[in-house]
């Protein structure tokens, strides 16, 4: 080994210490862009947050991420097309608690959710509340 | 947290009304068998009362209503919300997670009124389908994951009201598979049946 070839090993060497840990078949991904399904129409709340956490991604993910909006039938469309494409990370999809209700509201789902370790991670939304609104038995007590 | 037209200011003095008056309460949700409507029948399974169920399509027209008075209560994503509490037009009776929310501090979880069990959140989750190999979930989730722990995508979504939850690929399975369970027995339970 010349001086030479010994420094094109030390640069790569140092070169890799300084990307993320990440398995070494995961290299050639991703090698085109990502489709991203939202199953709910353009400026709605999953919209504007995947958008967000998309555009936080930028920079690291290093690739194009085309977030592409596919409403109907209580998301079941977008899980579907996402659940028949390839498994090879380029359809992803954002799914919501219906994605836990509808396997038992619908008697025939095209796909069913398969709780394998598959995912990437979740970020968890608004938390709910009880509310009440105003009783209209006792406004007409009163009237 | 109370709205001034009904009486029970709190959640048990809720529960205590609607046991002395079964099935005059009525509840909105957004249609039958969305989030809204299984935590419904989830309180009223566990608190053993009746209270009627009002399916409304889409948050918006359920929000009308209860403001205008045609229907008692709802269980609502808080963010949406805030405003009303804000105000005074609406009365909260709690969160419905484990603790409270730094969103709405004020408002008790059930936990701190006598429902340990009642918990239910609204979440959302990135898929891929089955069978992606492990390498590219592990490189999705470590992009998805350091998005969520930049400091602009916490004050964006913070600002809707959400929390960020980064984590890893099982914990989502894990969630995924308690909640398929827990809603297939509410929807067995109430016989929620689609139109």
């Amino acid at each position: 080994m010349d001086r030479r070839q010994a420094l094109q090993t030390m640069a790569g060497a140092a070169a890799c210490a300084l990307l993320p840990a990440m398995p070494a078949h995961a290299q050639s991904y991703p090698a085109r862009p990502v489709r991203w399904l939202v199953p709910f129409p353009p400026g709605g709340t999953m919209d504007q947050v995947v958008r967000a956490v998309a555009q936080g991604m930028q920079g690291r993910f290093g690739q194009t991420l085309v977030i592409e909006n596919k409403p109907g039938a209580g998301t079941v469309i977008a899980v579907d097309q996402v659940a028949k494409s390839a498994p090879d990370g380029y359809t992803l999809v954002t799914v919501a608690n219906s994605f836990t209700i509808n396997p038992s509201l619908y008697a025939k789902l095209p796909t069913t959710p398969s709780t394998a370790s598959r995912r990437s991670p979740c970020w968890a939304p608004p938390r709910t509340s009880w509310w009440a609104g105003p009783d209209s038995r006792r406004r007409r007590c009163r009237s | 947290m109370g709205r001034p037209g009904l009486e029970a200011k709190t959640l048990p003095q809720l529960i205590a009304y609607a046991k002395q008056h079964p099935g005059k309460l009525t509840y909105a949700s957004f249609g039958t068998g969305t989030s809204a409507h299984l935590a419904g029948e989830m309180l009223k399974q566990m608190a053993g009362v009746d209270i009627l169920h009002v399916p409304y399509k889409g948050g918006v027209p359920a929000l009308t209503d209860i403001l205008g008075g045609q229907v008692d209560l709802m269980i609502n994503n808080l963010p949406d919300m805030l405003p009303y509490l804000a105000n005074g037009k609406l009365r909260g009776y709690g969160v419905t997670s484990k603790t409270r929310s730094a969103l709405a501090p004020d408002l008790p979880p059930p936990a701190e009124q006598g429902y340990p069990d009642f918990e239910t959140n609204s979440w959302y989750g990135v898929l891929a389908p089955a069978g992606t190999p492990a390498a590219v979930v592990a490189y999705l989730n470590q992009a998805i994951n350091g998005s969520l722990e930049t400091s602009a995508t916490r004050t964006t979504l913070g600002g809707m009201g959400f929390d960020v939850a980064p984590g890893a690929p099982s914990q989502l399975g894990a969630l995924i598979a308690k909640d398929l369970k827990l809603n297939a027995k509410l929807v067995r339970d109430a016989n929620i049946k689609l139109d």
